[in-house]
């Protein structure tokens, strides 16, 4: 070991040493970095965490979908739509928008479907979704058993089913491939069951994630038997589709193809906005900003507790220099020079906001783990989140010890000797 | 003179008290050479200390020269006075000045803090020099375990072990009794057979006595 660094172990070792000698002070002094630490790896845990799970359910909508929504309209509303013409989400959208944007890659419209499921024991009511062949690729879907409608399927108005996963299971004898589900008065054949579907979102979702494991999908077109008095050809009040979702090949084309879409649908529904545009990426770009106010306020906060917890340790500190004045004195006659005495008093701030960062790491896991286990908050500790508070905690020593430190260096070593 | 490890002439110094300038020292000449016993001798208030400390260089004059081993004080900054003071000059004070916290090695050991010296040279230099005032069995002990002649015979060895040019003693035996005193009194002597140079402030005839030579102060001048 180099003769450089005994000394500096030397520095720190006194310093640790002269702290401990007051061990109630020096703890009482660092308690508000701990909860200034404690709180800013709280906060920055609770935020990684939501972050997080926004990110995930945005990427689970997809971020190189652009998904259009049937809107419920009011009465009001239906006069004028009528007026115009316009019906909803229809598969003339699809074609228009097939034709006139080149960078869609798959399109696919869905019908939510209400109808109950008949012939079993437990009365189940899982969702029922009509869609096209594309639904699955747009959705990120798997199919581990059998296949997932084809287009053939419907144009033809094939009566199959797919089943999800769980549902199939509980489903028991009816739900596998080969058997029989009746859906209202209908008999559909099961053809496909999906894989297991990683639903990542917990109570506070903020955007809508379907659970895929529940749920029911039948070809496109085929429900219509199931309200056969409300869909004539006429009934303008309820809408082909409820939901289409585009594709496109790269995510940087997002923006651009749903400004063409916003142009095509506005001419094809004749100004009527009975749609909703919603873009993944666009939610993803929102929450970032969101995020970066919540950053603002969480630097702010933890600023003002380290603030307090660093005008305890300077508080200390000072106490310590005027205390130890004749000690300085002896140190300075016996060859220490100012900046000596400088790296003495900052190496025993540092020492304390230090390990006040430490202890309140130690507290801000016990109390992310307390958040986690109580409020049933995502959180997620992160290098970050363990990073940050330790790196200010120690800027908050050489901060906040400067003051003392300096002002110790500056004493007259005659008047600091003579000292009582 | 360029021969005297100590060299002064016309030294000054002025304190503020107050609004009003205080002349401690008024003008002091004073040589000397090494291997010299020099003892200045003065009541309270002669301005004895305050010589002691700007010889010591831990104060500047406010006018005069002060040349320190070829060193002129009056333009070297306070850096460089720190290592001039630290590989140099060793302080013994009346009140002994140990640091309650560090056993009597660490006390020793301490001016090597701020000279940079190898860790193996500074034990050897530390151990010899406590057992030249014969403490080699209490390195472990705290000044507070010590009786005070112990706890002077400490400050010397603090001073001793950087082996320095010049030992400037502020009343050493001020608060000793007389036993201890005689006991210090023989420690210097024999430092200085071995060839130390020693400066040693008081006010006691019999401390004084030991010296060399004797300097009278009074007033802020030798008489």
């Amino acid at each position: 070991m180099s003769d450089r660094v005994k000394s500096q172990l030397r520095t720190i070792l006194t310093a640790t040493r002269s702290l401990l000698r007051h061990k109630l002070r020096s703890g009482l002094s660092i308690l508000g970095i701990v909860c200034g630490v404690m709180a800013v790896l709280a906060m920055i845990s609770i935020g990684e965490g939501a972050r997080e799970e926004i990110l995930r359910q945005i990427e689970q909508l997809g971020t190189k979908n652009i998904i259009l929504k049937t809107i419920q309209l009011t009465d009001e509303q239906h006069k004028i739509a009528r007026e115009k013409m316009s019906s909803g989400l229809s598969r003339y959208d699809i074609a228009r928008i097939r034709e006139g944007c080149k960078s869609v890659k798959l399109i696919a419209g869905s019908k939510d479907v209400s109808a109950t499921i008949r012939g079993l024991r437990k009365e189940i009511s899982p969702q029922i979704i009509a869609c096209q062949s594309n639904y699955a690729a747009v959705q990120n879907l798997a199919v581990i058993n059998g296949r997932f409608i084809a287009d053939q399927d419907v144009v033809s108005k094939n009566q199959v089913c797919i089943l999800g996963n769980s549902l199939s299971k509980r489903m028991g004898f009816a739900g596998n491939l080969g058997d029989f589900v009746r859906i209202d008065n209908f008999s559909y054949k099961v053809v496909g069951i999906l894989g297991r579907y990683d639903r990542k979102s917990t109570k506070t979702s903020v955007v809508s994630v379907r659970d895929y494991n529940e749920i029911i999908f039948i070809p496109l077109g085929t429900e219509k038997g199931f309200y056969p008095e409300k869909l004539s050809q006429n009934n303008l009040t309820v809408s082909e589709l409820d939901k289409i979702v585009v594709q496109v090949h790269e995510s940087d084309q997002v923006i651009s193809t749903s400004s063409i879409m916003e142009r095509i649908l506005e001419v094809s529904h004749n100004g009527m906005r009975d749609y909703q545009m919603v873009i993944p990426q666009e939610l993803l770009r929102k929450s970032q900003a969101t995020q970066k106010i919540f950053n603002i306020v969480l630097g702010v906060i933890a600023g003002i507790s380290l603030l307090v917890g660093g005008i305890g340790v300077m508080n200390i500190m000072l106490a310590t220099v005027s205390e130890r004045t004749r000690e300085i004195g002896i140190r300075r006659a016996v060859g220490a020079t100012q900046h000596h005495i400088i790296v003495q008093f900052l190496t025993e701030a540092v020492i304390l906001t230090f390990s006040g960062g430490v202890a309140g790491i130690a507290a801000g896991f016990l109390a992310v783990r307390l958040i986690t286990a109580y409020a049933e908050w995502n959180t997620a500790i992160t290098l970050w989140s363990v990073s940050v508070p330790l790196i200010m905690s120690i800027l908050a020593g050489v901060f906040f010890g400067l003051y003392p430190a300096v002002k110790a260096s500056r004493m007259d070593p005659i008047a600091a000797l003579r000292y009582e | 003179m360029t021969d005297s490890l100590v060299y002064a002439t016309g030294l000054k110094k002025e304190y503020i008290v107050g609004a009003s300038p205080v002349l401690v020292l008024k003008s002091i000449d004073i040589s000397v050479k090494m291997g010299e016993f020099v003892a200045i001798m003065g009541a309270s208030g002669s301005g004895k200390s305050t010589l002691m400390h700007i010889l010591g260089c831990l104060d500047r004059p406010t006018a005069g020269k002060y040349m320190f081993n070829g060193i002129d004080v009056l333009t070297t900054s306070d850096n460089a006075l720190s290592q001039v003071r630290a590989k140099n000059i060793g302080f013994v004070f009346q009140t002994f000045n140990l640091l309650a916290d560090l056993n009597v090695y660490e006390n020793v050991e301490l001016p090597f803090h701020y000279s940079g010296l190898g860790s193996q040279q500074i034990k050897a230099r530390v151990m010899r020099s406590v057992e030249e005032v014969n403490l080699q069995h209490r390195v472990k002990h705290k000044p507070s375990e010590l009786s005070g002649g112990e706890k002077q015979r400490v400050a010397i060895a603090r001073a001793l072990a950087i082996e320095p040019k010049l030992i400037l003693a502020d009343e050493p035996t001020g608060n000793l009794d007389s036993e201890s005193s005689a006991e210090i009194l023989k420690l210097f002597k024999l430092i200085h057979a071995q060839g130390s140079t020693i400066i040693i402030v008081t006010h006691d005839r019999e401390v004084a006595v030991q010296a060399q030579t004797i300097k009278q102060m009074k007033d802020g001048i030798f008489v």
